[in-house]
């Protein structure tokens, strides 16, 4: 078979597929008229604009008012302040030598370095 | 364009606009008639916009393709709902009964439609364009959406697997 007999044997198959095509087709009146229809009733583009913005605002409303009346939220716990209830355990004999510096003829000061003061000298 | 000058153009492509719609729905009239439908309303509140890049008949022809797959895409999600399965509206068969000559190309009609749904989507869009509607592989490739090289592969490849599908008798 040629190209050029192909090709005019599939335009003719073709034709044969679309024989019943202008049986079938609508008037062009009918659809024109269902689709201007349509046109009319969907909502135009401002419609969704107004109701958009309206349902924003009452929701921001919505948002205030609930923020208004609800009590005042607690402060939440920060990390700065937080102490772990096992931190006592880190309160060595040694700490407060070792966080401050000390001061020539003072005596220590960590009371549990500092030797014990004798109540009783000096009475007679 | 000015709406007068748009609806003229638009009812004198119509008879042609139905028989693309028909081609991309799979001959289902009642929802080719939806998708021109669609276009229409779409070309009328402005979603669908001819911007002179292509002739009319390309870009009205290019909405239709596009439509008719959105309604395509649609109606696979409805069929997916439990409650709409077995809903689909069937594909329109060739109405029987007259003469004996009418009926056997009525029967030649339905066997190359089959024919054509076999090939892939595109290869079916180009021979459809290029052999019943006359457009140029150029302008076909405009309304799929496609590249030129692309146009041609399909429309090469669908014209072979459209010869091999159909029997002698339907290419006489």
């Amino acid at each position: 078979m040629k190209p050029d007999d192909a090709e005019a044997r599939i335009r003719a198959a073709l034709g044969e597929a679309h024989r019943d095509d202008g049986a079938q087709t609508p008037s062009f009146e009918r659809v024109w008229r269902a689709a201007r229809q349509g046109d009319r009733a969907r909502p135009s583009a401002l419609t969704w604009l107004v109701t958009c913005a309206s349902l924003v605002a009452a929701m921001g409303l919505a948002a205030w008012l609930v923020s208004r009346l609800g009590p005042p939220p607690a402060p939440l716990p920060t990390g700065t302040h937080w102490r772990g209830p096992t931190d006592f355990l880190l309160e060595t004999p040694g700490l407060v030598t070792l966080r401050t510096v000390p001061e020539l003829g003072s005596t220590s000061a960590d009371p549990l370095l500092r030797p014990p003061v004798d109540e009783r000298r000096g009475t007679p | 364009m000015v709406p007068a000058e748009l609806e003229r153009q638009i009812a004198q492509l119509h008879p042609a606009s139905f028989a693309w719609a028909l081609a991309c729905t799979r001959w289902n009239a009642a929802e080719a008639e939806e998708v021109l439908q669609s276009v229409y309303l779409r070309i009328l509140d402005g979603r669908a916009r001819f911007g002179g890049r292509s002739s009319f008949k390309t870009w009205l022809f290019g909405v239709v393709k596009n439509v008719a797959a959105e309604h395509r895409r649609r109606r696979w999600l409805e069929e997916l709902v439990p409650w709409r399965w077995g809903g689909a509206t069937p594909p329109a068969e060739p109405s029987g009964g007259g003469p004996a000559e009418a009926l056997e190309s009525a029967q030649r009609g339905a066997r190359v439609r089959h024919a054509l749904a076999r090939l892939g989507a595109r290869q079916r869009q180009v021979l459809e364009l290029v052999f019943f509607h006359q457009l140029t592989l150029e302008e076909s490739a405009a309304v799929m959406g496609v590249a030129l090289g692309t146009a041609r592969a399909h429309y090469h490849r669908g014209k072979l697997r459209l010869l091999a599908l159909l029997e002698p008798e339907d290419l006489r």
